[in-house]
């Protein structure tokens, strides 16, 4: 299904440099608080990271609509960079919603009495490193589309 | 009377010298699509061309983002401009062999739109050739995938010779009929010259900075370096977050930290 060009500016590009700096921002404070223990850290990664979150299906939508619908996606070319960068794209998603999900879940159990509600720390930073990493490279691949 | 004879033998050698030029012009009709460039082999990922021959392009569809394709040879100063579905391009005259890239400007680096195309024969010096004809729409967009394999390249009627065509109606007349040839577009009245113009969106690719202009011939957009580049990103972002996690647990193990350690008895007090 092609939607041809709706707009005629991409909105994608305009839309996407939000949840970039803010899950950019959320792995950097998690690991502020990870190194020096302050609280505030993480509380503030924990805000940013559902912010970022919230925004995603927007900047998802929009991409979708930039490239002229699921076309790419019916007959991918793997040779061509589009498609590694919505793979790449949607598995940061996933990685910071799953991290967000199981933060939430540490405190929910925190508040019910069972544990410390602070986070496993090899597994909070390994979530938000892996999805900055990939943050990266979605960002890499999207440079070679535009600037090659 | 001799000296007549001498004028007419060279009137007719002429003509027959520009006979000649008008039969080895032959076009190549190439289908355009999402996201291939076809001859009349389909299916082999290459375009073949010989030396003298001319390319015509007809575009089957529109990107799927809506913005129409483009053909370009970097080499042999072919620039379609924007091709709505339907329009034919004919490019000048090939006059140097060898292996040079086809690709559309709009989608090579997002969609990798790009073929070969091997152009035979040897070099010839470059006569002068009929401008460019500019695309022009068709009557109706045919959305067949591939050019029908009947259409042989230089086969009778789709021959044209450098100034056989008038600008003004080259795309028109001999892209309409290579095209109706060619089973991309249906036929239809030899007319279409009229108002030929590029699609308005013809320099979209470098206009509204999805893409720079002047993308080079080089081609295959080298995205795998970005995933290499990426690699190289792993190193740090993983340091980093070894450097936290590893002060985190001396944090949590404080209390176990040797009382003969100064320095981290300086930590704690801190």
């Amino acid at each position: 299904m092609a939607f041809g060009h709706l707009v005629v500016l991409p909105l994608h590009p305009a839309l996407v440099h939000f949840p970039v700096a803010l899950l950019s921002l959320t792995w950097l404070f998690g690991l502020v608080w990870h190194a020096t223990g302050t609280e505030r850290w993480g509380s503030l990664a924990t805000t940013l990271e559902w912010i970022a979150l919230a925004f995603v299906p927007f900047t998802m939508v929009a991409g979708v609509v930039d490239a002229g619908g699921f076309d790419f996606l019916v007959e991918p070319d793997w040779t061509a960079p589009l498609i590694w960068h919505f793979l790449c794209s949607v598995a940061t998603a996933i990685l910071f919603a799953a991290h967000a999900f199981w933060r939430r879940s540490v405190s929910a159990a925190a508040a019910a009495g069972r544990g410390t509600g602070t986070p496993h720390v090899w597994v909070d930073l390994g979530l938000t490193a892996t999805g900055f990493w990939l943050l990266m490279v979605t960002g890499l691949i999207a440079a070679e589309m535009v600037f090659g | 009377m001799r000296r007549r004879l001498i004028v007419g033998a060279a009137i007719l050698a002429a003509a027959l010298g520009a006979t000649a030029g008008i039969v080895l012009a032959a076009a190549v009709n190439v289908g355009v699509g999402n996201h291939y460039f076809e001859d009349a082999t389909v299916g082999d990922g290459v375009v073949t061309a010989k030396v003298g021959d001319q390319l015509r392009l007809t575009a089957v569809d529109t990107g799927t983002d809506g913005r129409p394709h483009t053909a370009d040879v970097d080499a042999l100063n072919i620039h379609s401009g924007g091709l709505t579905p339907g329009s034919v391009y004919v490019s000048p005259v090939i006059t140097q062999p060898g292996t040079f890239v086809l690709y559309c400007k709009v989608h090579l680096r997002s969609q990798n739109h790009q073929t070969t195309l091997v152009v035979t024969g040897t070099a010839v010096t470059p006569t002068p050739t009929p401008a460019p004809s500019r695309a022009t729409p068709a009557p109706t967009a045919a959305r067949t995938p591939t050019p029908a394999p009947t259409a042989a390249p230089g086969a009778a009627g789709s021959s044209v010779a450098p100034g056989s065509v008038r600008p003004s109606e080259s795309a028109g007349a001999v892209g309409a009929s290579a095209a109706s040839s060619s089973g991309l577009v249906p036929s239809g009245p030899g007319t279409l010259g009229a108002g030929a113009s590029t699609a308005p969106e013809a320099s979209r690719g470098g206009a509204d900075g999805i893409l720079p202009t002047g993308v080079t011939g080089g081609m295959a957009s080298d995205w795998a370096r970005s995933v290499r580049l990426g690699f190289v990103l792993l190193l740090p972002i993983l340091t980093l977050a070894v450097f936290a996690a590893r002060r985190a647990r001396a944090r949590a193990l404080g209390a176990a930290v040797a009382p003969s350690d100064p320095r981290a008895q300086a930590r704690r007090r801190v």
